[in-house]
């Protein structure tokens, strides 16, 4: 049961990076932003080949968010940015950001090759810990621990100056964009931090399991629905409906089947979809 | 030429999924949970006809009356939600779907596949596989003169409002819901008859036939056909069909190729949506609000 728990917290933590980067996107660009998980991938495969080359943690970890940033740059820069001047509906970026997860997974498959990819990981992160009948590894404390610091960093960051045009841009477009903030430049901040939270989680992720050139697909599929549980745009509730994803998928591979993981959760969500459309949080 | 058959084919069966797609789309619903149906159409057809050998017409029958009380079920609680919810419930179920076929031993036999599905008892033997593509031709034409039929009626005008302003519809005082969900259980039926004649033509069905990827082809041949025109649909089908053929004369290494096929759907994605939105064909701008 503990172990459960235990289990529960890491897969939380990992789900959190990437539902809070999805959730701010939403926010503010109002849409699924499905790349996401392209940025999620390629920062699993640039911290692999950082690791590979030797370097630390620490270093890898930040180059892959600060290239996953890149990333939420360049899709938003030469993608979105033109989509947003035609006006385009929702449904058309869905379908344009699913193009870009395509396009990215399957470049990643072309040059690394498609089967799972472990990363090397110095051996003190490999020692593990018993507490009170829970095993876990440094490697996944330090996960929980980066995903604390990041998240504390977001919402600290979301009450600066910056912060608040963020905000009033999520708001508010229209009124945001007539008191004169620039909303291509605080569309690539967005763009930007998302990105770098999902990238660090790729390569967070892929410490704790390995990394392929699927994983865009599936690490953006339960931030979505993360993110959808706690009422979209919503960034506490995206917080309770990370936990509780991550308790739903631990304890359905616990106590049912390991196979049946996915399935469970997202019944879990799609229940929750039909019975309460705006989350178990309504947003405002 | 029997390559060719076979295209023909395939691009036949996608064709009456693509048009029934369309249908919906037409309809403002974004469904990504086609090639679940269609897989369920097919695993039901290949279950009655490999373990009860029941005759074709009647697992067809059997079959998409199947697909489309699942549609149904599918669809009353999701057509409640709004377009991009709708589109992630669908797609929820697509990958449910897929986790069943691939995991629910007792009936799919799972990684194994089904096999020496019956196909239709023919009267007479022609060359190769022409019987099934004048059988599969014969049903694509009749799912799109229908497809048209209701289109083009006051019932398919009200469709297409809907796709457009809802709300306006709902002031007409239509139950929109009931449009919806009609329309989608009529688009299911379909896709049982597809996935009928997939399993009987192929003899063999194995989940990878039906991934969640698979929905979202379909959806990309509507996309790039353009919606609202059911001649884009096939126009697209044979895009997304043939394309992928074309590449594997290029003797890329089977894990590549899946990999470029992937990739340029993806791009194709990007390039519809940048440059032409509502499809090569479509007349409606109902992507656009």
């Amino acid at each position: 049961m503990a172990q459960v728990l235990v289990n529960s917290l890491f897969d939380a933590s990992l789900i959190l990076l990437v539902a809070l980067g999805f959730s701010l996107v939403y926010r503010t660009a109002r849409f699924f932003h499905l790349g996401h998980g392209a940025t999620f991938a390629v920062g699993g495969y640039v911290t692999y080949l950082l690791l590979f080359l030797g370097s630390n943690i620490a270093f890898a970890l930040i180059v892959a968010g600060l290239i996953g940033g890149l990333c939420g740059f360049a899709m938003e820069g030469f993608l979105y940015k033109r989509l947003r001047r035609r006006r385009s509906s929702s449904l058309i970026y869905l379908i344009a950001s699913l193009g870009v997860l395509l396009v990215v997974q399957n470049l990643l498959a072309l040059l690394f090759g498609s089967e799972t990819h472990v990363l090397q990981i110095p051996e003190a992160l490999e020692s593990s810990t018993r507490l009170s009948g829970a095993l876990f590894t440094n490697a996944q404390v330090m996960i929980v621990a980066v995903a604390i610091a990041l998240v504390s960093l977001l919402f600290v960051f979301l009450k600066t100056r910056m912060g608040l045009f963020l905000r009033s841009l999520s708001d508010n477009p229209f009124l945001a964009r007539a008191m004169g903030i620039d909303v291509d430049r605080m569309m690539l901040a967005v763009f930007g931090i998302g990105s770098f939270l999902a990238a660090v989680a790729g390569g967070l992720t892929g410490m704790e399991t390995t990394i392929r050139p699927a994983m865009g697909f599936s690490g953006t599929l339960y931030a979505m629905l993360a993110c959808i549980m706690g009422g979209m745009g919503n960034l506490a509730g995206t917080i309770v409906g990370s936990v509780l994803l991550g308790v739903a998928r631990s304890a359905s591979v616990t106590f049912i089947a390991p196979e049946w993981r996915d399935s469970i959760a997202l019944m879990v969500v799609l229940i929750l979809l039909f019975v309460k459309p705006g989350g178990i949080i309504r947003s405002s | 030429m029997d390559y060719i058959i076979h295209i023909l084919i395939l691009i036949g069966i996608y064709a009456i999924l693509s048009i029934s797609l369309n249908l919906v789309a037409s309809a403002g619903i974004i469904s990504v949970a086609h090639g679940a149906l269609f897989g369920l159409g097919a695993y039901v057809y290949a279950v009655l006809g490999a373990t009860f050998h029941l005759p074709f017409s009647v697992a067809l029958v059997f079959s998409s009356l199947a697909t489309t009380f699942t549609g149904i079920l599918l669809a009353v609680p999701s057509l409640r939600l709004k377009g991009d919810y709708l589109a992630l419930a669908t797609f929820g179920f697509a990958i449910i779907a897929y986790d069943i076929f691939d995991n629910l031993l007792l009936f799919t036999k799972g990684p194994m596949g089904i096999t020496d599905i019956q196909g239709p008892d023919f009267p007479f033997q022609v060359h190769g596989k022409t019987w099934y593509l004048f059988l599969v031709t014969a049903f694509a034409v009749v799912t799109y003169l229908l497809a048209r039929r209701l289109l083009q009626s006051p019932w398919g005008r009200v469709i297409r409002a809907i796709s457009e302003k809802e709300s306006l519809v709902t002031f007409s005082g239509r139950n929109t819901y009931r449009y919806k969900l009609v329309t989608f259980a009529f688009a299911s039926f379909w896709t049982g008859v597809a996935g009928s004649l997939y399993s009987s033509y192929l003899s063999y069905i194995h989940p990878s036939n039906f991934l969640p990827m698979t929905s979202i082809l379909i959806l990309c041949m509507v996309v790039a056909g353009g919606m609202g025109s059911l001649t884009g649909s096939i126009l697209g089908t044979s895009i997304f069909i043939c394309v992928p053929e074309v590449l594997r004369f290029l003797n890329l290494p089977s894990s590549v190729a899946g990999n470029t096929n992937e990739l340029l759907f993806g791009l194709a994605l990007i390039l519809f949506m940048l440059f032409k939105p509502q499809g090569i064909l479509g007349k409606y701008l109902s992507l656009n609000e």
